[in-house]
C-alpha cells in the first residue's frame, strides 16, 4: 500500500520524545537498527541570532580577551531551549579545532556527582589534557625565563636572549631547557606554584596545576581534577579536598576557564535548566548564584563561551550585574510559517514529501487549530500533531482535520476524569472551609454547559456567590459562549452577585483562556497547572474579596443616598425658620410713627414735652448722624481721557457703633413711653373713676430706674462725650450730644414731674 | 675504527678497569685513589672547611652511647656541581677522622701518598669505627627511592621514604659482622621509635657509629620537604650522622626557618655552585699529573691551560668533565696524541647552546637521552651499555 492511498496508515513522523537531553559527552555513534531520524531544525530569527553568536565567537581572532560571551537563553516550559543549546553544542563539537567544552544537562546540589560523572575532564579527551598541559607549560615557560632571566652564570652561551625571548614567545619547551642546563627544577616549581596561586586565585588549584608537568602526578591530578578525592601525595602537598559543593565545582569552571583562556583556545559550558536552583534552599541557591556570577566574569575576561537556559520568572529575579553582562536571546511562541515548517520537516523525516508546499495530511484549518491551541509552543505542536495523526490513522481517514486535533487534545490532556477533577476541587476547597456549601435557591438544579463538571457554589455573603465551574478542554468558541450562557442565566435567575471560577480539566490554550476571561470577567485555571492549588485557593479567596467589596459599596451607597436626602430636608427646613426668624425680626409694620404720636398723645401731660424732646433729638441725629456729611460725588477728573473716580466712603467701627446706639436708644425710648403710658393709663381705668389715686409711685420709680439703667448699657450717642463726673455739662451742641444729654435726664426729669404732679410731695430721688 | 672510551676525565669504578665512567661521584670512603682525583675546586675548600669547623667541635660528642649526638650534613646545588662528591668526601673525612684522630689537622687528610704495593683504585676495607649506608649507592640517585610501593612512579610520599630509608639501613646494617647478634627484636617493630631505638642500642653495644647517605628527593612541597629534613634532624642522634643531597637551592633561605637555633648547631649546610676561571687551570693541571690511567688516553697540551673556556662550561664540574671527555674521545679517535686547544677550541663554538634545539613539540619523553637535542651542553655522551650503567652503583 503506497503511503499516497492511505497516507496516515504508517509510522507515526511524530512519534518520540519531545524532550531535549544534554549530554555531557560527545558521541556520534548510533545505536539501534535502521538510519538515525535526521534533527530537525526550524530556522527561526533566534536560531540565526544564537548560531551568529556562536560563529562570532569561534571565528574571533586577536585579543582574545575581547572574544569572551555569555549568553542566555530565555523562554518558557517547551519553547525549544534546550534543542538550542543542543545545537550549540553539536555546533562547537564539529568546529575544528575542537574547542573544550563542558555541557551540565541540570544543575544539581550535589554538584561533585554531576562534575565527577556527568562532565567531560580532561581525562575524557586526550586533547582536551594536551591543552590543559600545554596551558601549564606556558605558566612553566614564564616562571623559567624569569629564573634565567636573573641567571648569572652564563649557561645559556651567548643566545641568552634569544632563549629569553623564545621561552615567552612559547616556541622554546621549558621542560628541555631546565634538564639541559642543570636548573633548579625544584625552585622553578615553587615559583610556578605561587605564580598560579595568583593566577587562579585558589590555593589547592595552584598547587596541583604546579605539580602537573611533572609526570609523577599528573594521573593523581587529572583524577582530582575529574572529581575524584586526591592521593596520598596531593593531600600530602596541600590538596586535601575533593572538587565538590556548588561553589567547588563552578570554581573548578573557573579556573579551567582561566587555563583555556591563557592558551587562547575557545571554550564553552553549556548550562541547561538552571531553573532547577528555585526548588533549592534559600542558601543554596545564594551560594550557586555568587559562583555563577563569578563564572560569569571569568568567561567574558578570559574568553569563554557561557550558554545557560533559564526561564523568564528566575531571568528577571537574577541581580542586576548579570543582567549587565549577559546578552538575553529571548524564545518567543512559534508562528504558523514555522509551525508549518515543523509539521514538514517531521513529514519529510518519516519519508513523505508534502505536495503542493502543504502539510498534507493535515488539512489546513486544522494547521490553524494546532497553530492556536498549541499557544505556538513547539513541543505542544508536536505532540498534538503526534496524537492528531494516532487519531487519524485509527480511524482509516485519509486526512487530519480539525475534529482529529481536537481529539488528539482531548486524549492528551483530558486523561482526567470529571469526578477525579471534583474530587480535587473538594480536596483544595475543603482546606480553606470553602466547600460545604449549598447552592443557593433557584439554581439547585440549573443544568451546567454540556460537557462540564458539577458546578460547585460558594456562599459568600447571602447575596454574594462564587461558582467554581470545571469544565473540559476548551477548544471552540461555543464551548466559551456555554460557559458565559450559564453564568448570564444564574445571575438573571438568583438576582445576586454571582462570579464564576472556571476550572479546566484537560487543555485550554491563550486565546480560549483570553475569551473565558472576557466573558465571565476571571482567567479560567487549568487543573494540569503545577500551581493549581495555590492558584484555585487565591482565586476563590480575591473573588471572595471583590464580591464582599461590591457588597459593602452597596450598602454604602444606599446609606449615602439616605443621607443625600435627610440633608436636604433640613435644609429646607433650616430655610423657612431663617425666614420666619427674618419674617419676626422684621414685621411688616406700615409706619411705627403713628404709633409713636399715638403714645406721646397719651403721655401724662407734665412729662409730653420732655419726651417730644428727646424723641426728636434722636430722630434727628439718626438723619443727620454725626460729622460731615456723606457724599458719593465722583471725585473731579485729575487728567484728560480719565473716567471720574468712584468715592469710596469708609464706615469706621465708631460710626457703626454710633448708629447701632440711636437705633437702640429710639427703641428704648419707645418702651419707656409706652411703660410711662401704661402706667399712667392703669389708674384711670378704675370703674369708679373718681380720683386716680391707686397710681403707685413706686412702679414708676421701678420704671424710670429701669431706663435709666438700660441706658448705661448702650454705648454713648456722642463719640467719646465727657466725664459724667466732671460736674455739670456744658450746654450741647451737636446732635449726638444733645441727644445723649436728653436721654441721660430724661427718666430723672420725668420721676420728677410725674412726682410732683401727683403727691404734690417729692418724689423719691433716683 | 673501533669506538674506544677514552680514559681520561672518568671516574675510576672500583679495580680501576678502563673504561673509566663518564662524570660519576666521586667516593673516597669507598675507593682507594678517589681522594686524590679530587680537585679544589675555588668554592669546595669553603665547603669543607665549613664540614670540618663545624664536625670538630661537634665530634668528640657524635658518640654511639645514649647520651652521645648526631648530625646532620645538608649539601644543597645544583644538579651537577659536585653535591655527592663533596658528600662523600665529607663521609670519608668524618670516617677517617674517627679512625685516625690526629688526621683531622691536616689540611688534606688523603694527601698521604698510596702504599706503592697496593693495587690502585682499589676497593677500600669497611671502616671499623663507622658503617656507611649509602641509602640508594654511591650515585645517591634518588628516583628509585620515590617510586610507590606498587612499583609504579608515584609522587614521592613522606612516610614511604621514610619507612624505606629505616629498611635499607636496617638491611644493610644486618651484614655488619655482630649486628644481628646484638640487635633485640624490637627492630622489627612496626613503631619507628622502638626499632630505630633498637638500632642504635645495637649499635652503641657493638661501639659503632652510623653515616647514612640520602639522595635528593623531588619533593615539590616545601611541607615535605621541611617535614623530611626534621626528621632526618631528629634520628641524627646517638652516633648516627646524617648526610642529605638537595638540589632545591633556595634552602639556604629556609634553613633558619626549619630548624630553630639550638637545633641549627646540629646542622651543618654546605652549597656547591659553579665554577671559578681558575679551576679550568686547577682541573687540567690534575689529569696532567695523574699516574695509573690506564690506556687509551692523549696528553694534555700545554697550550689548553691558557685556552679561554667558554662560560657555560663553567656552569658546573659535570660539564666541564663531560665536555674535556668529549674532547679527548675525539683527539683519540683522530689518533691526535695530544690534546690541543684548537681542537677545545673548535668544540666550544659547535656545542654553543642553540634554541632551535629547544624547540616545543618535540620528543616528549625526557628520559630517554636518544630523544635529547644533539649536541648540546646537557647531553651525557657515551652513555654505557645497561651492564656497565648497573656497575656504577656498586662502590
Amino acid at each position: 500500500m503506497s503511503p499516497d492511498a492511505f497516507p496516515v496508515a504508517e509510522e507515526n513522523p511524530f512519534r518520540g520524545s519531545t524532550s531535549v537531553q544534554l549530554e555531557g559527552f560527545g558521541d556520534t555513534t548510533q545505536v539501534g537498527t535502521g538510519p538515525p531520524r535526521p534533527p530537525v531544525h526550524v530556522r527561526r530569527r533566534i536560531n540565526e541570532q544564537l548560531m551568529e553568536q556562536v560563529h562570532r565567537y569561534l571565528d574571533h581572532t586577536g585579543d582574545s580577551s575581547t572574544r569572551g560571551r555569555v549568553l542566555a537563553l530565555v523562554g518558557e516550559f517547551g519553547l525549544g531551549k534546550s534543542h538550542l543549546a543542543a545545537q550549540i553544542t553539536d555546533a562547537l563539537r564539529q568546529s575544528t579545532p575542537t574547542p573544550a567544552l563542558w555541557v551540565i544537562g541540570q544543575p544539581s546540589v550535589d554538584m561533585r556527582s554531576v562534575f565527577q560523572h556527568r562532565v567531560m575532564s580532561p581525562r575524557d579527551d586526550l586533547e582536551a589534557m594536551a591543552d590543559f598541559m600545554q596551558a601549564i607549560t606556558d605558566y612553566y615557560a614564564d616562571v623559567t625565563a624569569e629564573l634565567l632571566e636573573q641567571d648569572e652564570t652564563g649557561r645559556l652561551g651567548g643566545a641568552r636572549d634569544e632563549f629569553l625571548s623564545g621561552l615567552r614567545d612559547r616556541r622554546l619547551d621549558p621542560h628541555k631547557i631546565a634538564r639541559a642546563f642543570d636548573l633548579d627544577e625544584e625552585l622553578i616549581h615553587s615559583h610556578l606554584r605561587r605564580h598560579l596561586r595568583g593566577v587562579t586565585d585558589h590555593r589547592a588549584f595552584a598547587t596541583a596545576l604546579a605539580l602537573l608537568p611533572n609526570q609523577t602526578y599528573q594521573t593523581d591530578i587529572f583524577r582530582w581534577l575529574s572529581g575524584e578525592a586526591p592521593s596520598a601525595p596531593l593531600q600530602q602537598r596541600g590538596v586535601t579536598q575533593p572538587i565538590q559543593g556548588i561553589q567547588g565545582v563552578l570554581e573548578a569552571f573557573a579556573v579551567f576557564s582561566l587555563v583555556y583562556g591563557q592558551s587562547d583556545r575557545p571554550y564553552a559550558l553549556v548550562l541547561d535548566e538552571v531553573d532547577k536552583i528555585v526548588e533549592w534552599t534559600t542558601q543554596d541557591r545564594a551560594l550557586f548564584l555568587n559562583a555563577f556570577e563569578m563564572l560569569v566574569n571569568r568567561y567574558i575576561n578570559q574568553g569563554g563561551l557561557l550558554v545557560f537556559c533559564v526561564r523568564p520568572d528566575l531571568w528577571s529575579s537574577l541581580p542586576a550585574s548579570l543582567h549587565e553582562r549577559v546578552l538575553p536571546l529571548w524564545l518567543d511562541s512559534w508562528e504558523r510559517p514555522a509551525t508549518e515548517d515543523l509539521i514538514k520537516q517531521h513529514l519529510l523525516g518519516s519519508g513523505r514529501v508534502p505536495q503542493d508546499k502543504s502539510c498534507a495530511p493535515f488539512s489546513d484549518p486544522a494547521v490553524g487549530q494546532v497553530v492556536t491551541l498549541s499557544d505556538g509552543v513547539p513541543r505542544q505542536i508536536l505532540r498534538i500533531c503526534e496524537g492528531a495523526w494516532d487519531h487519524a490513522a485509527l480511524g482509516g481517514s485519509p486526512k487530519i482535520d480539525i475534529e482529529a486535533v481536537h481529539e488528539a487534545i482531548r486524549t492528551t490532556h483530558e486523561k482526567r476524569p470529571m469526578s477525579e477533577a471534583a474530587r480535587r476541587l473538594e480536596r483544595v476547597l475543603a482546606g480553606d472551609q470553602w466547600w460545604h456549601n449549598a447552592p443557593p435557591r433557584d439554581l439547585g438544579d440549573l443544568p451546567g454547559p454540556p460537557g462540564s463538571g458539577e458546578p460547585r457554589w460558594i456562599e459568600v455573603t447571602r447575596t454574594a456567590w462564587i461558582v467554581v465551574l470545571p469544565v473540559r478542554s476548551l477548544l471552540t468558541r461555543s464551548g466559551v459562549a456555554d460557559i458565559a450562557g450559564f453564568l448570564g442565566h444564574a445571575r438573571d435567575i438568583a438576582a445576586a452577585s454571582i462570579e464564576m471560577l472556571v476550572v479546566v480539566n484537560g487543555h485550554a490554550c491563550r486565546q480560549m483562556r483570553r475569551q473565558v476571561a472576557d466573558a465571565t470577567g476571571t482567567m479560567p485555571l487549568v487543573l494540569d497547572d503545577p500551581r493549581f492549588d495555590i492558584a484555585l485557593r487565591s482565586g476563590v479567596q480575591s473573588l471572595a474579596e471583590r464580591l464582599r467589596a461590591s457588597q459593602d459599596n452597596t450598602v454604602l451607597e444606599k446609606l449615602s443616598h439616605r443621607l443625600d436626602v435627610i440633608q436636604g430636608q433640613q435644609q429646607t427646613l433650616l430655610e423657612r425658620v431663617d425666614s420666619i426668624d427674618h419674617s419676626l425680626d422684621n414685621p411688616r409694620v406700615v409706619s411705627p410713627a403713628p404709633t409713636a404720636d399715638s403714645l406721646d398723645e397719651r403721655l401724662p401731660e407734665p412729662v409730653r414735652a420732655l419726651f417730644r424732646d428727646a424723641q426728636e433729638a434722636l430722630d434727628r441725629l439718626l438723619d443727620e448722624g454725626e460729622g460731615p456729611r456723606l457724599s458719593l460725588v465722583p471725585v473731579a477728573r485729575t487728567a484728560a481721557g480719565r473716567p471720574p473716580r468712584p468715592r469710596r466712603l469708609l464706615v469706621d467701627d465708631s460710626a457703626l457703633r454710633c448708629m447701632g446706639a440711636v437705633v437702640l436708644a429710639r427703641r428704648l425710648l419707645g418702651a419707656f413711653r409706652e411703660a410711662v403710658v401704661g402706667w399712667w393709663e392703669a389708674a384711670d381705668v378704675p370703674a369708679g373713676g373718681t380720683e386716680p389715686a391707686g397710681r403707685d409711685q413706686g412702679e414708676l420709680f421701678a420704671i424710670c430706674r429701669g431706663f435709666e439703667i438700660s441706658l448705661e448699657s448702650l454705648p454713648r450717642l456722642d463719640r467719646g462725650g465727657a466725664d459724667p463726673l466732671s460736674g455739670t455739662p456744658a450746654p450741647a451742641t451737636n446732635p449726638g450730644e444733645r441727644a445723649q444729654d436728653r436721654l441721660v435726664h430724661l427718666a430723672d426729669r420725668v420721676l420728677r414731674e410725674l412726682g410732683d404732679a401727683f403727691s404734690g410731695g417729692s418724689a423719691p430721688r433716683l | 675504527m673501533p669506538y674506544i672510551h677514552c680514559n681520561m676525565f672518568g671516574t675510576p669504578p672500583a679495580g680501576g678497569e678502563p673504561p673509566w665512567l663518564p662524570y660519576e661521584p666521586l667516593v673516597p670512603w669507598c675507593i682507594e685513589g678517589h681522594e686524590d682525583l679530587w680537585v679544589e675546586l675555588k668554592h669546595v675548600p669553603v665547603a669543607v672547611h665549613t664540614f670540618r669547623d663545624q664536625l670538630v667541635q661537634v665530634a668528640r660528642n657524635i658518640t654511639p652511647d645514649r647520651d652521645g649526638r648526631g648530625h646532620l650534613v645538608v649539601v644543597s646545588g645544583l644538579p651537577g656541581t659536585g653535591k655527592s662528591s663533596l658528600l662523600h668526601r665529607c663521609v670519608h673525612e668524618f670516617v677517617s677522622g674517627l679512625e685516625d684522630p690526629k688526621g683531622g689537622d691536616d689540611d688534606r687528610p688523603d694527601a698521604q701518598p698510596r702504599d706503592e704495593s697496593s693495587k690502585p683504585w682499589c676497593r677500600r676495607e669497611p671502616s671499623g669505627a663507622v658503617s656507611v649506608v649509602p641509602v640508594t649507592g654511591v650515585r645517591n640517585n634518588g628516583r628509585d627511592l620515590e617510586s610507590s610501593p606498587s612499583g609504579h612512579t608515584e609522587a614521592p610520599e613522606l612516610s614511604t621514604v621514610i619507612d624505606r630509608i629505616f629498611r635499607t639501613v636496617v638491611k644493610a646494617l644486618r651484614k655488619t659482622p655482630g649486628f644481628a647478634e646484638v640487635c633485640g627484636p624490637e627492630i622489627d617493630s612496626t613503631d619507628h621509635f622502638d626499632s630505630w631505638h633498637a638500632l642504635t642500642d645495637a649499635l652503641a653495644h657493638l661501639g659503632r657509629r652510623l653515616a647514612v647517605i640520602i639522595p635528593h628527593i623531588k619533593w615539590e612541597d616545601q611541607d615535605s620537604r621541611w617535614a623530611f629534613l626534621r626528621f632526618c634532624h631528629q634520628k641524627a642522634d646517638r652516633g648516627v650522622v646524617f648526610f642529605v643531597e638537595t638540589e632545591y637551592t633556595a634552602l639556604e633561605k629556609e634553613i633558619g626557618l626549619i630548624f630553630d637555633e639550638t637545633q641549627l648547631r646540629g646542622v651543618t649546610h654546605l652549597q656547591t655552585g659553579r665554577l671559578a676561571r681558575e679551576d679550568w687551570g686547577r682541573y687540567l693541571r690534575l689529569w696532567m699529573e695523574l699516574p695509573d690511567i690506564p690506556s687509551p688516553k692523549v696528553d694534555i697540551h700545554e697550550d689548553l691551560l691558557e685556552c679561554e673556556p667558554a662560560p657555560w662550561v663553567f656552569v658546573s664540574i659535570a660539564k666541564l668533565q663531560t665536555f674535556l671527555r668529549e674532547a679527548a674521545d675525539e683527539a683519540l679517535q683522530a689518533d691526535e696524541a695530544y690534546l690541543r686547544r684548537s681542537r677545545i677550541v673548535l668544540r666550544f663554538a659547535k656545542e654553543e647552546p642553540n634554541p632551535d634545539d629547544f624547540l616545543r613539540g618535540g620528543p616528549s619523553e625526557p628520559d630517554d637521552p636518544e630523544e635529547e637535542p644533539s649536541g648540546t651542553a646537557g647531553r651525557e655522551p657515551n652513555e654505557l651499555p645497561d651492564d656497565e650503567e648497573d656497575r656504577r652503583d656498586e662502590p
